[in-house]
């Protein structure tokens, strides 16, 4: 093989131009990212209200509609199984993990779902954990969350309300705050759909809009 | 060499009685009718000696099981097997012998079709002696195949080879204790042995295993029993040790241990299709273990799979064990739908009203103007049971940000936040 082949196949470029992807099934943002990288961390942050859950329950979908388990890794114990089955999450390949609200748990629980291999999507759910305690979370942790999941399909998606992986991520996304749809006159008002933006600052700035209807 | 043991007119747990105590000796073991066991002796002559003292170490041990069984010796199992019902008591045919011991045999005991037994009746055949006396080409031209097989056993040259019963197997182990035993740790290794012998007896008959129980007999006399269910079958030691001390790690024995009993529930093996394109899952064992760790940690129902229930409870589900074996279709992806996080428990709220409309909530970590609110959904329902419901449900936006599920319980009159959109 001529030596300039062989250094442009075994390039970053290249390495990346293989890498593969989970469609998240929000057609925008897989037409602007092919969907969330595999073998890497993806986080997603924002407040409360902005859709970060929903997004992850569509990745958990089409996961779980290829075949692949999935574990979500649940801190707060807020984990709704029935807003995951309408999201068409097949609930006999998920694994959930209820920490009620110990944080040092749910990372312990993560490595041991990302070390023992076979997930598709591991999700880390972090969202309504105090600030205290995730800046309590050591930076080594992410690294080798990040170490556990390189050159393995599993694609570990951290929720939470402030960026904690940073650098480790190959993917971040953040939500911006939502505004409710509603529909019918007052009184009988009802609750169409949560309109939200996301702002994605890996692997490439870009703004895509996410509409989250409740039925 | 063979042995025949004979019970007359046996009841079935007596032949099962005899089939054990046969068991001790061979596997080779055949349950020829009810009460009658004919087994292979082939090698014990190196552990016992001759044929009589053999005789007398079965003797021996069907005494101590209290079985009063006729026993007989003989160089082929139907010798051994007709000795046995003829002769009382231990009998034991020498080799070169046999037409000897078989001439006093009647022919009644001798199992033939009745078309040959009434002819040999009309012969005025009585004995076994008188059958062996005939020629046996003369028997083959009247009397066709069957005929000479019987000159052969009347002459104990008939040898067949046995139809082997299985051996009655138990996957359980019992283990007292020479002292009280206060740690785990080596509570543990003595499960690890114990789990190997069992899980060696389930691989030879081609078993999983579907469950642990693991009975402690503890110091002052009470049990501490523990019941793991699989949820896939393993033959594996190493992962079901892992997984009984984690569950003693989580459920330690209030005492000191003075017996183990550890039996495993048996159950056939896993089968699962693979494929070169399917997909990567977690290996099962592997799995089981992490979510026994992460039980032992957070306790019962913290991990697993969710099953929602039928009913239209709010937040009903329930926990499994573990992943249930799926190898069948995939269920497509839905359009993406809004999410709701739970607050598990609610959280108590004080909401004002103005006229029927909710206006200001305040919670913990929730509270601010309401800017919209739809509602109230009514539901309500198991009103026949203690665990009844009955609740008016609002969806709220607030002022200060976020999109909430609020509830006033209709029985109490309290009001709740369930959970946020997101």
């Amino acid at each position: 093989m001529p030596s300039a082949v062989r250094a442009s196949l075994l390039s970053p470029a290249c390495t990346k131009a293989c890498q593969e992807f989970l469609p998240t099934g929000i057609l925008l943002l897989d037409q602007a990212l092919n969907g969330l990288p595999r073998g890497a961390v993806t986080e997603l942050t924002g407040a409360a209200s902005c859709g970060k859950t929903t997004l992850l329950l569509a990745v958990l979908a089409q996961a779980t509609a290829r075949g692949e388990f999935v574990a979500v890794v649940d801190t707060q114990d807020a984990f709704d199984p029935a807003s995951a089955a309408r999201c068409g999450v097949d609930l006999d390949r998920l694994v959930w993990i209820r920490c009620g609200g110990r944080a040092e748990l749910a990372m312990k629980a993560t490595d041991l779902l990302v070390h023992g291999g076979g997930f598709g999507v591991v999700g880390l759910d972090l969202a309504g954990v105090s600030l205290r305690t995730l800046h309590r979370i050591p930076l080594s942790w992410w690294w080798r969350f990040r170490r556990a999941v390189e050159n393995t399909p599993t694609i570990l998606v951290i929720l939470s309300e402030q960026a904690q992986a940073t650098s480790c991520a190959s993917c971040c996304m953040e939500f911006q705050p939502a505004t409710a749809r509603w529909c019918g006159k007052k009184p009988f008002r009802l609750l169409r759909a949560l309109d939200s933006k996301i702002l994605v600052r890996k692997p490439r700035l870009l703004h895509v809009p996410l509409e989250a209807p409740l039925l | 060499m063979f042995a025949c043991l004979h019970i007359p007119d046996a009841s079935p747990e007596a032949t099962a009685k005899l089939a054990e105590l046969a068991h001790c000796f061979t596997p080779s073991v055949e349950l020829t009718a009810p009460g009658t066991v004919v087994f292979s002796l082939q090698g014990l002559h190196r552990l016992f000696g001759p044929p009589h003292q053999i005789a007398a170490e079965i003797a021996r041990r069907g005494a101590e099981r209290g079985l009063r069984a006729r026993l007989a010796i003989a160089s082929t199992p139907d010798v051994a097997m007709l000795a046995a019902a003829h002769y009382p008591g231990v009998t034991v045919v020498p080799r070169g012998q046999e037409p000897a011991w078989l001439e006093e045999i009647p022919l009644e005991c001798v199992p033939m079709p009745p078309e040959i037994r009434e002819t040999l009746e009309r012969w005025g055949l009585k004995r076994l002696g008188d059958l062996a006396a005939l020629p046996p080409a003369g028997l083959a031209e009247r009397l066709g195949e069957e005929a000479v097989r019987l000159h052969d056993l009347a002459l104990g040259r008939l040898c067949r080879p046995l139809r082997l019963a299985p051996p009655p197997t138990s996957y359980a182990e019992r283990l007292e204790l020479d002292g009280p035993l206060n740690e785990r740790e080596p509570l543990v290794f003595l499960l690890a042995e114990m789990l190997r012998e069992i899980c060696r007896r389930l691989t030879a008959d081609g078993r999983a295993a579907g469950g642990i129980t693991l009975s402690l007999r503890l110091e002052n006399g009470a049990r501490h029993t523990r019941v793991l269910e699989l949820p896939v079958p393993q033959t594996q030691v190493k992962p079901l040790v892992k997984l009984l001390e984690l569950d003693l790690e989580a459920h330690p024995p209030p005492e000191a241990v003075t017996t183990v009993e550890l039996s495993l529930a048996p159950a056939a093996p896993r089968t699962l299709q693979g494929g070169l394109f399917l997909p990567p899952s977690p290996e099962p064992e592997k799995l089981q273990i992490t979510l026994a760790r992460v039980v032992a940690w957070a306790g019962p129902d913290a991990a697993g799979s969710p099953e929602l229930l039928n009913t239209h409870r709010p937040d009903a589900f329930r926990m499994r064990p573990g992943l249930p074996a799926k190898n069948g279709p995939r269920q497509p992806a839905a359009a993406v739908r809004l999410a709701l996080r739970f607050y598990r428990p609610p959280l108590p709220a004080r909401v004002r009203m103005d006229g029927a409309q909710p206006r200001h909530l305040r919670a913990r970590g929730v509270g601010g103007e309401i800017l919209e609110a739809a509602g109230p959904w009514r539901s309500s329902g198991d009103w026949w049971d203690a665990a009844r419901w009955s609740r008016d449900e609002w969806d709220v936006a607030l002022d200060c940000g976020g999109v909430f599920r609020i509830f006033r319980d209709l029985e109490t009159h309290t009001w709740f936040v369930e959970g946020v959109y997101d």
